[in-house]
């Protein structure tokens, strides 16, 4: 029997859908509409097609929200921004930028390493933003020409998002709601994304060979290697202390998944940022503001919408046409489903497409007991994290890369939003290729 | 974009700090002038050489310190020329260059030389003193050396100049011969002034000799100096400028540096005032005692620690 409530609700998850696709407004703002008015009908009594609330009670409303996630994102958005200021990060982009100099090449490694290992460990925001700045000043300090650098880091950005849960939101919705512990997750992701690196810098050493081919002139590296990295750093006792901490809580991470008690990744993080402030001793004010806020109550928002959505069984309609694809083909099934992901993420925000992924894999696993959680995991992650390289809008870091080399002077130094699809959508085809072949090596290896 | 942009102002900061310049950023220049009797030959020269070797408008600032022992020196039989008649003289020597006089600056009989000297900073900026050594021996009593003073006019402009408004100074033997052959440098570390290869090609003259001596430097230092000098070659090679750069092995300390190197009237010992060594300007004046040499005393740029 319909209700009020579950005719509503499907119109406002619409709605909501359509604001976020067309950004007609701030993605957080229409998440968070939408979520109260769904909210306000779903505590409703008689709600729900059984004559009870959708949401009956505050647990099953925090069942929905996955409060580990939030905890996960407070927690180190708060440490990477109090480790930030004292100059530790700086410090770490300018020794390797030092280290690699010499050569185009090398320069192209360090730096797209650099920004995927700070997007899979820290936070992939804080990683195009900091390597990429470094990059813009090294380049010009070097005369090299940064625009293959910087995409490649965006590009990088988000195969760093694709290897560990905490990496990106996707990953976290995703881990989250699966309640899948760090070393798992990363031993399933970690050899995809390190041949996935191997193959797009090989690409991407051919796709610019002129540029890197110009090679750096022995004296402006020389002039490179003057540059005390000592001097990026602001508070020396906080930089040890930040230095300590992140690997504590990195650490902390692997070994939860082996610890006989069951510790959330949440609250390592909350540990983490909280003995970072304290401990480096910096204005708790200042600190707070640094937490990505808004991605907290965007998520928060979209959980509660999609969460309805799922409990109105509205996501079944989704999931039915990629079940009739998996029961035709269980791996030509998984495998069109990491395309579709892409695709999808390409165009819209990765953070609804994961969230509406996940129900559909409850309901494609609730349907098909054979059906390989591991391969249909990293078939989502692997297109969700993906999908954001194929447009400059793709993902957060694509649209970083973009503002900054629009910043140059220079119209070789710049790229079209057409340029970086032609570039974005090579690589990101041959990753998916690889990323198929990888779902067939777990298929074949029954994993 | 905020935060992009701090990121990237912080980057640049630390990357413009240690690219090297090849002009010191030079455009007051304070000579100061004592009694001696040759100073239009000490003026020309001067203005003769930074006007030639310092691009941009160059504006030099006199201050004849002497009025204030006016009557000593008359007491003592030593003809003070006036200033006025004094830069007349000069300026015809350059003729066309009325502009290069830029301030002239009288004092009264009230004040002593360094009064004067730091009201003419206060007022206007000054990017470099230019002291001749030993300044006004001979009559006054109080700018005598000893074995602990260069008079107080110079002990008071190292200490208060150099370290406190971090202005750099030079110190000229009245017989500073027309060209410079030996500039020798302490390097007391490696965040050296970004702006050392500007100094070294203000001053050295062609097949000028430039030695490099390491004060106690860890070795990773000494590597990024055995750098900052093939940087050096490089630029001036860009430059065309025929000087030679070599480092002097050891280690040197800024007493044996200061008072141990060999005085010429074409040589220049450059080294750096370290703010954070509290005995340095001391050590300085003591050191430059023993040995009246040509020096350039350069303080810690504004950005380091």
């Amino acid at each position: 029997m319909s209700t009020f409530a579950s005719i509503l609700i499907p119109i406002i998850f619409v709605i909501t859908l359509l604001l976020l696709i067309f950004e007609r407004t701030h993605k957080t703002l229409a998440a968070m509409f939408g979520a109260g008015l769904s909210l306000l009908l779903a505590i409703s009594p008689g709600s729900g097609v059984d004559g009870n609330a959708i949401i009956p009670d505050i647990e099953h409303l925090l069942e929905i929200v996955e409060v580990d996630l939030l905890l996960i994102i407070i927690g180190i958005t708060l440490m990477v921004a109090v480790a930030r200021n004292t100059g530790i990060f700086d410090y770490i982009a300018i020794v390797i930028l030092k280290k690699s100099g010499s050569n185009p090449y090398t320069l192209l490694i360090a730096l797209s390493l650099l920004t995927m290992l700070f997007s899979a460990f820290l936070d992939a925001y804080m990683a195009i933003l900091l390597v990429g700045s470094v990059t813009l000043v090294g380049c010009e300090a070097l005369e090299i020409n940064p625009k293959p650098y910087i995409i490649a880091e965006a590009i990088f950005g988000n195969l760093g998002g694709t290897m560990t849960r905490i990496a990106s939101p996707p990953n976290l919705i995703i881990g989250g709601h699966f309640d899948i512990d760090f070393i798992t997750f990363l031993l399933l992701t970690a050899p995809f994304v390190l041949i996935s690196s191997i193959i797009t810098l090989f690409l991407w050493s051919r796709l610019f060979r002129n540029e890197f081919d110009k090679g750096i002139s022995k004296s402006n590296y020389k002039e490179v290697l003057l540059i005390d990295e000592n001097a990026v750093i602001r508070d020396p006792r906080g930089f040890k202390i930040a230095a300590i901490v992140l690997i504590i809580t990195i650490i902390g991470f692997a070994i939860s998944s082996f610890l006989p008690l069951h510790l959330e990744l949440g609250y390592i993080a909350m540990a983490g940022g909280f003995l970072m402030v304290g401990l480096v001793g910096e204005d708790v004010e200042h600190a707070l503001e640094k937490v990505e806020w808004p991605i907290v109550f965007f998520l928060i928002g979209l959980l509660i919408i999609v969460g309805i959505a799922e409990r109105l069984e509205l996501l079944e309609l989704l999931a039915a046409p990629i079940e009739v694809l998996i029961n035709t083909n269980q791996l030509g099934g998984i495998i069109g489903l990491t395309w579709i992901n892409a695709l999808a993420s390409a165009v819209l925000d990765n953070v609804p497409v994961a969230s509406i992924m996940t129900s559909i894999m409850d309901t494609l696993i609730e349907h098909n007991q054979e059906l390989s959680f591991n391969s249909l995991l990293v078939a989502v992650v692997i297109g969700t994290n993906l999908g954001g390289n194929i447009t400059p809008i793709g993902s957060a870091s694509t649209v970083q890369a973009i503002s900054i080399l629009k910043r140059s002077e220079k119209p070789e130094e710049r790229v079209s939003f057409i340029e970086f699809m032609k570039l974005g959508s090579f690589v990101t085809f041959f990753q998916l290729v690889l990323g198929s072949l990888y779902l067939l090596l777990f298929w074949l290896l029954k994993i | 974009m905020e935060d992009f942009d701090s990121a990237l102002d912080r980057f640049k900061k630390v990357f413009d700090n240690t690219k090297l310049i090849a002009q010191p950023k030079i455009n007051n220049i304070l000579i100061v002038l004592d009694e001696t009797e040759d100073r239009e030959n000490f003026i020309f020269d001067f203005v003769q050489r930074l006007n030639d070797r310092l691009t941009g408008k160059v504006s030099f600032m006199f201050l004849l310190a002497v009025r204030s022992y006016f009557m000593e020196a008359e007491r003592s039989n030593i003809k003070v020329k006036t200033l006025s008649e004094l830069l007349e003289r000069v300026k015809t020597r350059f003729l066309g260059d009325a502009d290069l006089f830029d301030v002239i600056f009288f004092p009264d009989q009230e004040k002593t030389p360094y009064e004067r000297i730091s009201e003419i900073i206060e007022r206007r900026k000054v990017d470099l003193v230019i002291i001749p050594v030993p300044f006004t021996s001979g009559f006054v009593e109080e700018e005598q050396q000893s074995k602990s003073s260069l008079g107080v006019t110079i002990d008071k402009v190292i200490e208060k100049v150099v370290l406190d408004q971090k202005i750099p100074i030079l110190l000229v033997r009245k017989d500073f011969g027309d060209s410079l052959k030996h500039i020798s440098i302490l390097v007391r570390e490696t965040t050296f002034r970004q702006d050392i290869l500007g100094w070294i090609i203000t001053f050295s003259d062609e097949n000028a000799l430039i030695n490099l001596y390491p004060a106690d430097l860890p070795r990773k230092e000494l590597i990024k100096l055995n750098l900052l000098v093939e940087i050096i070659l490089e630029n001036l090679k860009e430059l065309s400028s025929p000087i030679n750069i070599e480092i002097k092995p050891g280690e040197y300390s800024l007493n044996y540096f200061c008072s141990q190197e060999i005085i010429e009237s074409n040589s220049l010992i450059i080294f750096q005032i370290l703010r954070e060594s509290q005995e340095d300007s001391k050590t300085i004046i003591s050191a430059l005692c023993n040995q009246l040499n040509n020096t350039l005393i350069l303080p810690q740029e504004q950005n380091r620690k």
